[in-house]
């Protein structure tokens, strides 16, 4: 079945998708979700932005999200804003150890939506699987100021990992009953984006529609 | 310029380029554009602006120059300052295309901020006033305007405020200012345009004429103005901040709107917002969604939180029932029980919430189809908010302002209505919890148990003793009670079916997870519902419980219909935990409130209390699973063990002989005083833990509840201990455990033996007599204790090797005893200690292939020192770090060398796991031995022949650091370990840090640099401290006549003195690398401690600075900044007040620094 309002390329709908947040929230973890059994892994902060193609199959057929990476980092922000120009949607990231992140997550939805006005965004609370967690879900109360979905995931348990990607989808898509038929699968980064249909994708949303890392206790550990 | 314009364009199409190379290209030639000096590029945005239709290209210029203008604004002379401003707002008031405006907007928003504290009142309100005057009647120019006071509100505000490098001083200073003389002007003018543009809008439709789209565009922009202010604006007079605040608490973590008494006229007085109210009540006469309709609902919402000083405070005679005081309201005209204004507020704001969420159905139902999703996510909201910051009579008093006419539902009312709606609608099922039907559900569970639990704690504060019987009335009479009742009955039908629904699923671990998580999510906040109600909530569970046990004894044979039926049964003992008990988190859980209330209103009805019944029916179902084989055959699945054990834990913990001296008596009686009941009860609990070690060895899940959970409720409280230890049962249970110690120790995972036996100890307690503790702990520990010996046999034996399961289960489970035998099992500890020690060399000396059983040996010797530290004598203390030192010993021998991971992203192996793990283990290992220089007596050297925990702390570093190459200090964790122990090491032992062998010491400032290069906030803190206190004790030192860093000061290979590298280090990362303004403050004390110490390295930094720049004047203001640093620095010395003095001076000289020296 066709999506509404989207132009194929090779008969898969495509996305712009911005992932931004303070740095060490975990993006680039989440966007290279591996199940390779690690407990913890080094932290390399993004420079600039890295664009990953996310492919997901729904019900509603094959799509692609093209995630933009961005750097959550001040000296390795790059051109910042400059990334989210023409997005179809974005995911803001916060660390659920960390208050500092959650405290600027009002700052990244400011100066996304100076940018990309009524795109859906999905507010994500990551490493929920940390014993050392600092900003407790009851006080997170951002998304209800304004109106975006919240989810709380770990990049490290892949807990509701394809949350916030089914999520965006069925907005982008508009029905509530798009649903995943296959667990999602990882292409390899730094691929083509073919931004002449990119471009008539978007044009088309336009009208058609108005979101380190892995780290435990010992006492985890040991189990 | 025209060849530049033509290379930015080519920039932005090459930015969504395909090609990452082309990608790089073009990011690389944009970000040179914020290196140009800040005239120049203003001259290319103006030329792009005015030929350039590409609005890519236009963006990106005019976000260049932003950036650029922040950065350098130190530079730029103050009339470009003032062009710049006056350029962008201009441009902005005729640019159609959003992405630009909006960007030129921020420009001007941002440069009025930064040069906010420069300009005199009058300036800046003449700024404001020609504004105006320009924008005139304009409704496009008046939409921009608001816009761009939409953008200075959002640059002013601590939440979204830009950090533009500056300190938290300056934003605060701006914030203040901007309060006291421009806030409520913005607030008024976007009311008052709102107000026109609104009436406008009337008027041409009640003449049935067309509204023009402006109109609706200016109406929408100036509701968008007062939501940012009251929205985004932190009118709290203490100083929170995101900047500094990292720390801080929930107080912040709830929407409120809190203006205090100076914005009482604004938001209450007179008809200051009827407009508002009116607008959302038209926007909402119909199903379509509209942006003004949403803009109204934004204003709703926001409405509905205000509460504090902007209301007279309520009369302290508080009624008792809301009629009575509805006419307490009404008659004492001029001096009302509660404050008139937020009557007449509170109604207009339900009536509101009322438009937005009517038919409740029908916008339920729109929202189910993606047709209206949030509208109903508005209304809830609101109605949550409403619920949290007010109290159930006073919203009931208020609707009753108007009369039975009104239309008004109340809030009970409305409530049930739309939660029922939601509930039919499917919003409890997991797969709607993150639709907004699921989510609107959550709000309006959470508006429930705010308008329950909130009065009544007040009323039970207030009132004490009384105040329970009102609350019980209250929720009667406002039909919480009734609404509740049938919320109740709804919602656990709803859960019922989706789990028999749902038992057959073939779900992965990973699903069925997460699937249990939800429903856990799910049952915590209907707990409240189910309390107020809980004559009819309880016996409907009683009557579930008994229901399920008869159909799943019929359906024997019938696995499915069983699965689905056991399922069922999962969920109601979940859900069953929740309503009766409170989760302990960690404290003794009292009765619940409600629960208390519940039971006094039944007393004086005759009916039997609901507690009591409930809890009833989960003993016999209890004891059947322990102790009824036959019953015990139909359950064969460990999850319906898992969650009886569960649902037991909470309610054990909460009332099996309880201390809690406020259990209502009829409780009292049945579980803690009665004669034969208590005991009872504590047997059948018992009994159950026992046979479930039995019939399900080896099943995780359940030993898991067991030993985690339960096990833990049981030893909670002294009056349970002593009543534990004495039960026969659980004298069988250790019997059990003793003889069946081998056996256990194939079946029971090593962690679960730790927190077994670390339980089973803290059940051994006073008032129990000395010897009979004793007694009973050697029993307990008997068994590990004789294992250890065999071990120690077995490694003295032929094969020196002992199978590494046993030796992990035993070390575990004296994990476990050293972890609770503090203070009085101090002895005992000891004793186990010296027992243990030969043996647990032996096994670091034979099993030097096993990562493990170093791992183990590490943490059993901190965790013993642990609990030690504090009663330990000197002499005990002595020899526990003797053995650490052979510990160590025996580590450096076995791993030295051998720990080094392969620069690799991640830990790929088990091996590597484990080897990381030690080094952790260790470093815990050293930070446990620093924690004796808090206790208050120094070094046992007295005693100890020269031991002391400094020696074995570096001894100990010596071994750790070589290994901590920058590829494992990748590691978050362990690099956070580390630097806070060195920063530890640092400011106590800073003398024998700078007396280190050179070969160490190098290594040592390796990590160091590697600290101060970090990410982290805290190891670059952590590394900044020890920087300090090293710099300052070296000249202290020197200062005394002695060495000081000695030959450390020099590094060697070309790298110059010690002071020198780190200062050119710190010094680039301040001024080219944006340092967090946050932490310039906590360089400072580094940095004057540096300069002081090499002042010639200090002057070669700051040549090198004024050298990149070409231009005369910047090297001019370069030269003047850096000898007014070098000057402040020769005025101050290490005393905290002189710290503070030049700090403050560092930042500002810094930024200027960093402004000039940034242009190329």
């Amino acid at each position: 079945m066709a999506l509404p309002g989207m132009q194929r390329q090779e008969g898969v709908p495509e996305f712009k998708l911005v992932l931004i947040g303070d740095g060490g929230t975990g993006k680039t973890t989440f966007v290279k979700r591996h199940k390779s059994g690690e407990f913890e892994k080094a932290y390399e902060p993004t420079i600039g932005v890295e664009v990953h193609p996310l492919d997901f199959h729904t019900n509603y057929g094959a799509l692609r999200f093209y995630c933009w990476d961005t750097a959550g980092q001040e000296k390795f922000g790059g051109l910042r804003e400059g990334y989210y120009i023409h997005a179809n949607c974005a995911i803001i990231m916060f660390d659920v150890t960390s208050r500092l992140t959650y405290k600027s997550v009002p700052v990244w939805h400011r100066d996304l939506t100076r940018v990309c006005e009524n795109i859906p965004i999905v507010l994500c609370g990551n490493k929920v699987d940390s014993k050392n967690r600092q900003v407790k879900a009851k006080h997170v109360i951002f998304h209800r100021k304004k109106n975006l979905q919240y989810f709380e995931i770990s990049a490290r348990s892949n807990y509701q990992y394809e949350k916030p990607f089914v999520y965006l989808a069925r907005k982008l898509v508009g029905d509530n009953s798009l649903t995943l038929v296959k667990a999602p699968a990882l292409a390899p980064p730094d691929v083509v984006i073919d931004m002449e249909a990119q471009a008539k994708v978007e044009a088309e949303l336009q009208q058609a529609v108005n979101q380190p890392l892995p780290d435990q206790d010992d006492d985890e550990l040991l189990e | 310029m025209e060849a530049d314009r033509a290379a930015l364009e080519r920039a932005t199409l090459q930015l969504q380029s395909p090609n990452a190379a082309a990608r790089a290209e073009a990011e690389k030639h944009l970000l040179s554009l914020q290196a140009l000096p800040v005239e120049r590029l203003f001259d290319l945005v103006v030329v792009v602006l005015g030929s350039t239709r590409d609005v890519g290209t236009r963006f990106h210029g005019v976000q260049a120059l932003r950036t650029s203008a922040v950065e350098k604004f130190a530079a730029i002379a103050p009339q470009t300052k003032l062009r710049l401003r006056d350029w962008a707002v201009e441009s902005a008031l005729s640019q159609r295309d959003e992405v630009v405006r909006s960007q030129l907007l921020a420009l001007c928003a941002v440069l009025v901020k930064r040069s906010f504290l420069e300009q005199q009142v009058e300036e800046k309100q003449s700024f404001f006033s020609r504004l105006r005057q320009h924008c005139g009647q304009d409704l496009f120019k008046t939409q921009v305007e608001l816009e761009l006071m939409q953008g200075i509100i959002s640059e002013f505000s601590h939440e979204t405020a830009s950090s533009i490098g500056m300190p938290f001083a300056f934003h605060h200073e701006c914030k203040q200012g901007f309060e006291r003389d421009f806030l409520c002007h913005v607030f008024d003018f976007a009311s008052s345009r709102g107000r026109d543009s609104y009436v406008a809008i009337k008027h041409k439709q009640q003449q049935g004429g067309q509204v023009e789209d402006q109109l609706y565009l200016t109406t929408i922009a100036s509701v968008e103005t007062m939501v940012q202010v009251l929205q985004t604006w932190d009118f709290r007079k203490r100083v929170p901040s995101r900047f500094f605040d990292a720390s801080g608490g929930s107080q912040g973590a709830t929407m409120s709107l809190k203006p205090g008494r100076a914005w009482r006229d604004r938001l209450l007085a007179g008809e200051a917002l009827d407009w508002a109210y009116d607008l959302c009540h038209a926007a909402h006469s119909t199903s379509m969604d509209t942006p003004l309709a949403s803009v109204a609902r934004q204003l709703v919402v926001i409405l509905a939180s205000l509460h504090g000083d902007v209301f007279l405070p309520d009369d302290a005679n508080y009624p008792d029932s809301p009629s009575k005081m509805s006419r307490g309201a009404v008659s004492a005209a001029g001096g009302s029980k509660i404050d008139g204004l937020k009557l007449k507020h509170l109604d207009s704001v339900q009536l509101a919430i009322q438009s937005i969420l009517h038919p409740c159905d029908q916008v339920v139902s729109l929202a189910h189809n993606m047709q209206n999703e949030q509208r109903l996510r508005d209304g809830c909201t609101a109605l949550c908010l409403l619920a949290e910051h007010n109290r159930l009579s006073v919203l009931t008093v208020a609707s009753q302002r108007r009369g039975p006419q009104s239309g008004h539902l109340g809030i009970g009312a409305l409530l049930s209505l739309v939660t029922l709606a939601c509930i039919q609608c499917g919003g409890a099922r997991d797969d709607q919890i993150d639709s907004a039907v699921g989510t609107s559900l959550t709000a309006l569970l959470e508006a429930w148990d705010y308008l329950i639990q909130t009065e009544c704690i007040v009323l039970s504060v207030r009132q004490q003793s009384i105040g329970q019987a009102q609350a019980h009335a209250l929720h009667q009479e406002t039909g919480i009670k009734d609404g509740a009742a049938h919320v109740f009955r709804s919602y656990l039908d709803s859960l019922l079916a989706e789990a028999a629904e749902t038992a057959l699923d073939d779900l992965d671990e990973e699903e069925e997870q997460q699937s249990l998580e939800m429903r856990q999510q799910k049952l915590g906040p209907i707990s409240s519902i189910a309390r107020v109600c809980a004559g009819t909530s309880f016996a409907l569970i009683v009557a579930k419980l008994s229901e399920i046990q008869q159909a799943v004894s019929r359906s024997q044979g019938d696995e499915a219909a069983l699965c689905r039926l056991l399922e069922q049964m999962c969920c109601l003992l979940e859900l069953t935990g929740y309503c009766v008990a409170d989760p302990a988190d960690g404290e003794v859980p009292l009765i619940p409130i409600l629960l208390s209330q519940q039971h006094d209103a039944a007393l004086g009805l005759g009916a039997p209390d609901p507690v009591c019944e409930v809890s009833n029916a989960l003993l016999g179902l209890v004891q059947k699973l322990g102790q009824d084989g036959h019953f015990q055959s139909q359950y064969p699945s460990p999850r319906v063990l898992e969650c009886t054990l569960q649902c037991l834990a909470k309610w054990s913990a909460t009332y099996l002989i309880s201390e809690d001296d406020k259990m209502p008596s009829r409780v009292r009686e049945a579980f803690t005083e009665g004669r034969d009941t208590p005991a009872a009860a504590l047997d059948a609990v018992v009994r159950l833990l026992g046979s479930t070690f039995v019939r399900f060895a080896g099943e995780s899940g359940v030993q898991e509840q067991c030993v985690k959970h339960l096990l833990p409720a049981l030893v909670q409280t002294r009056k349970r201990r002593v009543a534990l230890v004495k039960a026969p049962a659980w004298s069988e249970f250790l019997g059990l455990y003793v003889q069946g110690f081998d056996q256990l120790s194939l079946s029971l995972r090593g962690d679960l033996h730790r927190h077994l036996v670390k339980n089973a100890v803290k059940a051994a307690t006073k008032p129990l007599e000395e010897h009979v503790r004793l007694a009973y702990l050697r029993g307990l520990l008997d068994p590990a204790l004789k294992r250890v010996a065999s071990l120690g046999g077995a490694l003295d034996g032929k094969s020196r090797s002992v199978p590494m399961p046993q030796v992990e289960f035993v070390l575990e489970g004296l994990r476990g005893a050293a972890q609770s035998l503090t203070g009085p099992g101090l002895g005992l500890l000891l004793e186990i200690f010296a027992t243990v020690q030969p043996v647990l060399l032996k096994l670091l000396r034979v099993q030097e292939k096993s990562p493990r059983a170093v791992y183990l040996v590490l943490r059993l010797t901190a965790e013993t020192i642990e609990s030690a530290i504090s009663d330990v004598t000197p002499q005990d203390f002595v020899t526990m770090l003797g053995f650490v030192y052979e510990v160590l010993g025996e580590y450096k021998k076995q791993n030295l060398g051998a720990v080094s991971l392969q620069r690799s992203k991640a830990l790929k192996d088990e091996e590597q796991e484990e080897k990381y793990k030690n080094v952790r283990a260790l470093l815990r290992l050293l930070t446990t031995l620093t924690e004796r220089d808090m206790v208050d007596f120094t070094t046992a050297a007295g005693g100890g022949g020269g031991v002391d925990v400094a020696n074995a702390t570096f001894v100990g570093l010596e071994m750790v650091v070589p290994l901590l190459t920058p590829e494992l200090l990748a590691f978050p964790k362990l690099s956070r370990q580390y630097f806070s122990l060195m920063g530890h090491m640092c400011e106590v032992y800073a003398d024998r840090v700078c007396a280190l062998p050179a070969e160490f010491f190098r290594y040592f400032v390796d990590t160091l640099a590697f600290g101060l290069k970090a990410d982290d906030f805290q190891v670059v803190g952590n590394s900044l401290e020890a920087l300090y206190h090293l710099s300052k004790a070296h000249l202290e030192a020197l200062s005394r006549g002695q060495p000081g860093l000695g030959p450390n000061a020099q590094l060697g290979g070309g790298q110059g003195t010690f002071a020198g590298a780190m200062l050119k280090l710190l010094f680039h990362r301040l001024v080219y690398e944006n340092y967090p303004s946050s932490l310039i403050d906590m360089a400072s004390s580094a940095l004057l401690a540096l300069m002081r110490s090499d002042e010639a390295a200090f002057r070669e930094v700051g040549v090198g600075i004024i050298n990149s720049q070409a231009a005369p004047q910047s090297r001019e203001a370069l030269t003047a900044t850096l000898s007014r640093l070098a000057s402040v620095t020769a005025a101050s010395d290490f005393s905290r007040k002189s710290r503070r003095v030049f700090g403050s001076e560092f930042q500002g000289l810094i930024i200027s620094i960093r402004g000039i020296a940034k242009s190329v």
